[in-house]
């Protein structure tokens, strides 16, 4: 046996001779590292193909025709201003129930007569309906397994100024996916803000940028098991906001930019929230007095 | 609340893998590249089979509800990946004149293997012999692991290991 051992030692040495190139260690983790951030783009990518809530509608609604305007008050309606309190109800639901997978969509109704409630109330019954087509949709593409989607509303601000709801789509599939839509309403002005309407022109947008990066690196800097994309990714992903960027007007009627879960950290940081300091928005906004210091 | 519990189960679990592969290539990146160097005998199409088993090996981490010895589980893909490139590119076997071999007696001259004759030897072994000699003579994979990675049971792989011993010494004759 041993000129079989020898040999088979010669056949190591043989084999260990195939030469490592210099830092192939780290070729290899950067080539995983290509798959990881690969996966997670497509991942994305299926989830924003699952997203259900369209804006664009209801954007269309009320900003077609509306001039970038200083005054605000220059939108303000004849009609009767919103009531102090306003009850949402829920005006239709779309169901369907099978043994794997369930559609709930509660479409929400503002109990309130005016020329705006109106207009929301078609906006909110149509995308509730398209949203229900599109979950059928779905069904049909994961063969009924286990995908619950529900749509609920929430009421968040109600007071003398502002109205607030958001509408929040919820995907149970493969993975979990919720999306959140606000809107806020100006009761005084009775108009849905829309964040172009807030501000003297685009130079909102990196004021908003760098005011939100600035509170995810102190947040980062508190926690260090929170990610940013924007700030401490794998693979680093710029923080792009646009006019149609999520937001509401809260209760202190602070301005606040929301990000669904997945649009700017891994998915278990969930939906992130962002609170603007009035302070910081002087330069820009139309009516410094319009939100609260 | 069943649905949202086993979604963090599951994302809990995918974050687990991932790190687990990450380690994995820390500890196990010469392994991996010459067991695929062994079948591509070109360093890009190595880098190319590791990095088309990563990305198996993440689509199977949504799928998978446990992972008994990952190394092994890794390694299976990694081989038998490396298998289907080699497979699909019917690699030539490196050129040297077997005829000139005279088996033990050219061994005990010249003391020395190089590795082009060490590839025409493995390409002319059959699976899963090759695998067998591979992963227990060069890497030192254990026979359990490697029952594990080629998917038969431990007894078959010493049988097999055994058999394969004889079809080197075959070749060499």
């Amino acid at each position: 046996m041993t000129a079989s051992k020898k040999y088979l030692s010669l056949l190591n040495q043989a084999y260990n001779e195939i030469e490592l190139p210099a830092s192939i260690r780290e070729e290899i983790g950067g080539r995983l590292q290509k798959e990881q951030k690969r996966f997670r783009l497509k991942k994305q990518k299926q989830k924003i193909g699952m997203a259900f809530l369209t804006v664009s509608s209801l954007f269309g609604l009320f900003l077609a025709g509306i001039v970038f305007n200083s005054d605000i008050r220059a939108f303000a309606s004849e009609i009767p201003l919103l009531e102090k309190l306003v009850p949402i109800l829920t005006g239709e639901t779309y169901q369907k129930e099978n043994p794997q997978s369930e559609i709930n969509i509660k479409v929400p109704k503002i109990d309130s007569k005016s020329d705006i409630t109106t207009r929301l109330n078609a906006a909110y019954l149509a995308e509730g309906q398209q949203a229900y087509q599109q979950a059928l949709e779905q069904l049909k593409q994961f063969e009924n397994k286990n995908i619950s989607v529900s749509g609920t509303f929430e009421k968040i601000v109600d007071d003398e100024r502002f109205l607030v709801l958001n509408r929040k789509m919820t995907t149970i599939a493969a993975d979990n996916s919720e999306k959140n839509h606000y809107d806020t309403v100006d009761k005084k002005n009775n108009v849905v803000l829309s964040l172009p309407l807030l501000f003297k022109n685009a130079s909102y947008l990196p004021v908003l940028t760098d005011e939100i990066k600035e509170q995810m690196r102190k947040r980062i800097a508190e926690d260090s098991s929170i990610v940013y994309w924007a700030i401490n990714g794998a693979m680093k992903e710029e923080l792009s906001l646009t006019a149609k960027q999520n937001f509401y007007i809260n209760k202190e009627h602070q301005l606040v930019i929301s990000f669904d879960q997945f649009e700017v950290a891994p998915g278990y940081m969930g939906k992130q929230e962002f609170i603007i300091p009035t302070e910081k928005l002087k330069d820009v906004l139309v009516d410094k007095s319009y939100l609260a210091e | 609340m069943g649905i949202i519990f086993n979604q963090l189960k599951k994302k809990n679990r995918v974050k687990l893998y991932n790190q687990q592969l990450e380690d994995l290539v820390q500890s196990d990146y010469d392994k991996m590249y010459r067991i695929a160097f062994s079948y591509t005998h070109d360093h890009q199409q190595a880098l190319d089979v590791i990095q088309d088993s990563f990305q198996k090996a993440l689509v199977s981490f949504q799928k998978i509800e446990k992972i008994d010895n990952f190394q092994a589980w890794f390694f299976k893909i990694l081989v038998r990946t490396a298998i289907d490139d080699w497979r699909k590119h019917k690699r030539q076997p490196a050129t040297v004149e077997m005829n000139d071999w005279q088996g033990f007696e050219y061994l005990d001259k010249n003391e020395k293997i190089s590795h082009l004759e060490l590839q025409s030897i493995l390409e002319q072994t059959p699976s899963p012999d090759r695998e067998i000699i591979v992963l227990k003579f060069f890497e030192g994979f254990t026979l359990y692991e490697i029952a594990q990675i080629l998917d038969m049971s431990e007894s078959t792989v010493k049988t097999k290991m055994y058999r394969s011993l004889n079809t080197l010494r075959h070749i060499l004759e």
